[in-house]
């Protein structure tokens, strides 16, 4: 999801006339944005964020729409399961790293389970300049402002000019600041910075801490991904963190994904760094997290949607590409490591689960 | 040369015919068609091929292999269309060559011959895409209504796209089926299409919400009771090309080499002589430069 083309423009910092050519490019806004149109599942915000683009995503097989749904839901879930497990703390945060144009914070921070909460949840998302400063320029949309910060906007309004004073009143040294939700700039693979970045932009490392890389770390190199893992394991007291990855490049899928991949210009060097399960495990285990569990997405398809939910997709889209769904499921990578007891006992019961 | 020929010579080099064209080609096709058995009778030698869909240069690598129609007797399994980037002309090759040597080609119908399924798997887009309009698709769909069920070789091998039916016992009741229409979600034409073997006894839900799994023994009491030696099917990709199961009573014959451009996979055929000896042929995709043009096709998709 990271290194994309539409990451890597620079061009224009008007949100909504930034993506016109870039965005057929953007393969995994493109697959999300199929995947909700054909409801597999809802999401307004990612709706709004590529309204005008909507036109040009086109339709993609069923697979590709299952898979991201799956995908979706399993971070869905996690997430979940932490915040009911710290619902007892006053407060606790969710650090995403270089999830690019993920809608998450936004539908977790809007949902009515945490406006109703007591607990005072942190949403971080780390990743490079202009995705932040895109990142903001959607927040600052009057649609996504009103609803993350009702108060703000039920005082003051909200026209252009507003709008432009609230870009100025949300911006930090380190990217922008809206309370519960904050964009942080940064590259994750300059681990010195990314320690005083974190630190600075607010984040409090005694905190109950649930950190997210979705499809992140399979752009990085084993040499780059090993100090990010150590880093935050010293930084934080409790801590889960919840990866999805590539893996499995050695079989003959595996082979033809890496060099349809390769091909398509996608460097991505942690496919063949990380090659097994058990090595997705391992390196977490080797950076310092106590506990680490590792399944399958084809897995996690299996155990976490039910059968009932199963039942719906398949009314969706008649789903005839059994063994290339399974192929292609037995490719990803759902990790989670933990440190500190509530999170170790967390990640067990979620890999029980699975 | 004869218009047909000619039009033989222009799809083999993957260039689609004119409209007015195709619809007089699946005219002709409806004429032989319509007088085909839904159990239609095979002689060997003959050489079986199981999915294509719409990889075209790798069916030219399936003729390389396999011999040319009319010298090598094909009987081909189902599923022409969806998924490749030239369904067209894959299945309007192989509508000509019917039309052209009806006793040297045999094609009975896959899954993936039906209006509900070309319209989730791309041959219907890319009809739209090619001709502007969805003609071309009307009139290829009004011909996959046509299309036998199942063959039967030398009354020993019994050819089906996807499998058996829990309502249907013998040959004589696929024989009484009325198969012009579309593919029906249910019963027991919609199984012969969609059905999977599958290491069970008896019958069990398939996964793809349509057709039964079928068990080991379901298969030998078929077998037995009409007298046949092997199922012949198609329809699961298996990545070594072919598949025997339940000791020998059933093969799974795939033919589309790297599947979707994506799965990596060797294809195969089956070869069998006039003795019935049978002879599988593995072959892999179309090496690029087979390929014409440098294609600028769009990558396949993964999660990103």
């Amino acid at each position: 999801m990271r290194r994309n083309k539409i990451l890597e423009d620079d061009e224009d910092d008007e949100f909504s006339n930034s993506y016109k050519t870039e965005s057929t490019a953007n393969d995994a806004i493109g697959s999300k944005f199929s995947a909700i149109s054909l409801k597999y599942y809802e999401d307004s915000f990612l709706k709004l964020m590529f309204e005008a683009q909507a036109r040009s995503f086109v339709r993609k097989p069923p697979i590709i729409n299952r898979g991201y749904y799956v995908r979706v839901k399993a971070f869905e879930h996690i997430v979940n399961r932490f915040l009911e497990a710290t619902s007892s703390c006053s407060r606790s945060q969710v650090i995403s790293l270089g999830g690019g144009f993920d809608t998450l914070p936004y539908k977790l921070l809007t949902s009515d389970a945490i406006k109703s909460s007591g607990s005072r949840l942190k949403y971080f998302e780390v990743d490079f300049p202009n995705v932040v400063r895109k990142k903001a320029a959607f927040t600052l949309k009057k649609q996504v402002l009103s609803q993350l910060l009702p108060d703000l906007l039920s005082e003051t309004g909200c026209d252009s000019d507003q709008a432009k004073q609230h870009n100025l009143r949300f911006q930090t040294a380190y990217g922008y600041d809206f309370g519960s939700y904050a964009l942080l700039s940064g590259d994750l693979q300059d681990t010195g910075a990314l320690s005083s970045l974190l630190r600075e932009g607010g984040v409090d490392p005694s905190l109950p801490t649930l950190l997210l890389t979705e499809c992140v770390l399979v752009y990085m190199s084993r040499e780059s991904t090993q100090p990010l893992l150590a880093l935050l394991a010293d930084l934080f007291t409790e801590a889960l963190w919840l990866s999805y990855d590539m893996m499995n490049p050695s079989d003959k899928f595996g082979s033809m994904m890496l060099s349809n991949l390769s091909r398509a210009g996608h460097k991505i060097p942690g496919f063949t760094d990380y090659p097994t399960l058990q090595s997705h495990r391992q390196r977490f285990l080797e950076a310092g997290w106590p506990v680490s569990r590792a399944c399958s997405m084809l897995r996690a398809y299996d155990d976490l949607v039910s059968e009932q939910e199963k039942q719906r997709l398949n009314s969706l889209e008649i789903l005839d590409e059994v063994e290339e769904w399974q192929l292609i499921m037995q490719h990803y990578a759902l990790t989670l490591a933990a440190k500190g007891s509530s999170m170790l006992s967390l990640a067990e019961e979620i890999s029980d689960e699975l | 040369m004869s218009d047909l020929d000619r039009q033989i010579e222009q799809l083999k080099r993957c260039e689609p015919l004119k409209e007015s064209e195709v619809k007089a080609l699946c005219l002709k096709a409806i004429e032989i068609l319509v007088e085909e058995s839904n159990v239609q009778r095979v002689d060997a030698p003959v050489t079986l091929c199981g999915d294509i869909h719409g990889q075209f240069y790798d069916l030219k690598e399936l003729f390389r292999v396999g011999g040319d129609c009319p010298q090598t007797n094909y009987l081909f399994l189902g599923d022409f269309v969806d998924r490749g980037f030239y369904s067209v002309e894959t299945f309007l090759l192989l509508l000509a060559l019917k039309v052209r040597y009806p006793d040297r080609i045999t094609l009975i119908r896959g899954n993936h011959e039906s209006r509900q399924i070309t319209q989730v798997y791309g041959f219907y887009d890319e009809c739209l895409r090619k001709y502007g309009s969805v003609n071309v698709w009307r009139y290829c769909t009004d011909i996959f209504d046509y299309l036998s069920l199942s063959a039967l070789i030398d009354n020993r091998i019994f050819s089906v796209h996807g499998g058996l039916s829990p309502s249907i016992t013998t040959l004589d009741q696929i024989r009484t089926i009325d198969r012009k229409q579309e593919v029906p979600h249910d019963g027991a034409m919609c199984d012969l299409l969609w059905s999977d073997p599958e290491e069970i006894e008896g019958w069990g839900l398939s996964p793809r919400g349509a057709g039964y799994l079928f068990g080991g023994n379901v298969a030998t009491t078929f077998n037995h009771q009409n007298k046949i030696e092997t199922i012949c099917r198609a329809h699961q990709l298996v990545m070594e090309g072919y598949k025997w199961m339940f000791n020998n009573q059933v093969v799974t014959v795939w033919s589309a080499p790297n599947y979707c451009y994506r799965c990596g996979n060797v294809a195969a055929i089956l070869e069998l002589d006039e003795n019935l000896n049978k002879k599988f042929t593995v072959f892999e995709a179309a090496p690029q430069e087979a390929r014409g043009v440098p294609s600028k096709k769009p990558a396949p998709d993964y999660f990103l």
